[in-house]
């Protein structure tokens, strides 16, 4: 039932809440492309990078029934690692690529210091390492997606258009992600609509909350944010 | 003594049609009072399509202009993306599919609802918007003529300017928008 999905948005309230207490506290979050969008991950997740085209990784072992892992070999150890395209329902099961995608190691850090139970997260491409302040963080509302990724997607992070313009062609975002019912109608759709009406106003409004809201007045744009300790937990299942 | 000897006049016999015109204005009185007294609900009323649907004007928070939507992967098929508006994200639902309409593509005339429902805040994609209604609260209670299939996501239809308007049920929109993949 809907009650089961239960998730507050303050809208207003919520964002006077952050303007009168900024936090003043950054994260850092690294920015990546699957499947034609961006994606943020947080930088204290993320141990190293490894670019499979160098000739150090090679592809050990398959994909499973309902596993949502697959080995290769780094360095002469097995490593395992999530396609984040699959694990996101946005690619349609391809085969895997290494070459010409990027791969991000995580895992959990042993008081010697030590990497314990790594594991890999495939990309297709490194877009940018960049601060971000806790203030520009939303909750996005778990009855989305529960059922599907759980809590992998734990929130979005605003982000000027230019964050993302710098290495990052905005036009060529998802082409084919939000089409699964078969329909021309997608997000894609919108943006060139992102203009002042000029028809449609409602009309014998008696109330000023239905004049149309002409200004947004913020331009920033939503980028869902992973937690890769979710897939540590599915891979280790801990 | 009868009373017409102090200058009382008697009233004069009525006919059978003033006495049906009396009781006929005391009938209209009385429901022009009860109706003084019935609540009136707003309803915002836009279209989909060519039907004609409404949203109760205290679940609509504001009606915004297109903007950008950002694509969330893993949604049900309902969910189009999010949206950022004045620095708070909304869901944004394309309720077409789960009307048996046709989704159009956006135009100048499309509109996103805001609306805030129970504890929910979320955005739906409507064609166009038409005006502000206001309606006698127990015309809600109308009876659902549409089909069977659609009929679970309407709360009630009424009859209004000859056309048919369906106020939406938001509670089983957002339950199978949360529970279908």
């Amino acid at each position: 039932m809907v009650e089961q999905h239960k998730w507050v948005t303050q809208g207003a309230e919520f964002n006077r809440h952050f303007e009168e207490r900024p936090s003043k506290q950054q994260v850092e979050v690294i920015l990546v492309k699957v499947a034609h969008q961006p994606f943020g991950l947080l930088m204290s997740q993320v141990y190293n990078i490894v670019r499979p085209d160098n000739g150090e990784v090679t592809l050990r072992q398959h994909h499973t029934k309902g596993q949502t892992w697959r080995e290769i070999e780094y360095r002469g150890e097995f490593l395992k690692i999530v396609e984040l395209d699959r694990i996101l329902y946005l690619s349609q099961g391809e085969p895997l690529e290494l070459e010409y995608r990027q791969i991000l190691l995580s895992g959990r850090i042993h008081p010697s210091g030590l990497m314990v139970e790594p594991f890999g997260v495939l990309c297709d491409e490194i877009l940018v390492i960049t601060s971000i302040s806790t203030d520009d963080l939303r909750p996005i509302p778990g009855w989305l997606f529960k059922k599907r990724l759980g809590k992998l997607i734990w929130g979005a992070a605003l982000l000027k258009p230019e964050v993302l313009v710098e290495k990052y062609d905005l036009q060529g975002l998802s082409d084919n992600v939000l089409d699964g019912k078969g329909s021309n109608l997608t997000h894609q759709n919108f943006p060139v609509f992102a203009t002042p009406p000029s028809v449609g106003q409602p009309k014998g409004s008696t109330t000023s909350l239905l004049h149309t809201a002409q200004s947004n007045q913020d331009e920033r744009r939503p980028v869902m944010l992973l937690d890769l300790e979710i897939l540590h937990r599915r891979i280790y299942n801990n | 003594m009868s009373e017409f000897q102090f200058g009382l006049t008697a009233p004069e016999p009525q006919s059978e049609a003033e006495r049906l015109m009396l009781g006929l204005q005391k009938r209209t009185s009385a429901f022009q009072n009860e109706q003084d007294q019935e609540p009136l609900v707003s309803l915002l009323t836009f279209n989909l399509g060519d039907e004609w649907f409404a949203l109760l004007l205290d679940q609509v928070k504001l009606v915004s202009r297109l903007l950008e939507v950002a694509p969330v992967p893993g949604t049900s098929r309902y969910v189009l993306g999010v949206i950022n508006y004045k620095s708070t994200i909304y869901p944004l639902i394309d309720i077409h599919e789960l009307l048996s309409l046709e989704s159009q593509m956006p135009t100048r005339a499309s509109r996103f609802v805001i609306i805030n429902h129970n504890q929910y805040a979320f955005a739906i994609l409507v064609d166009s918007m038409t005006e502000v209604k206001e309606v006698r609260e127990r015309e809600l209670e109308g009876q659902i003529r549409s089909n069977k299939d659609i009929s679970h996501y309407i709360h009630s239809e009424l009859s209004l300017n000859e056309r048919l308007l369906g106020l939406l049920n938001l509670d089983a929109i957002l339950h199978t928008v949360a529970e279908v993949d």
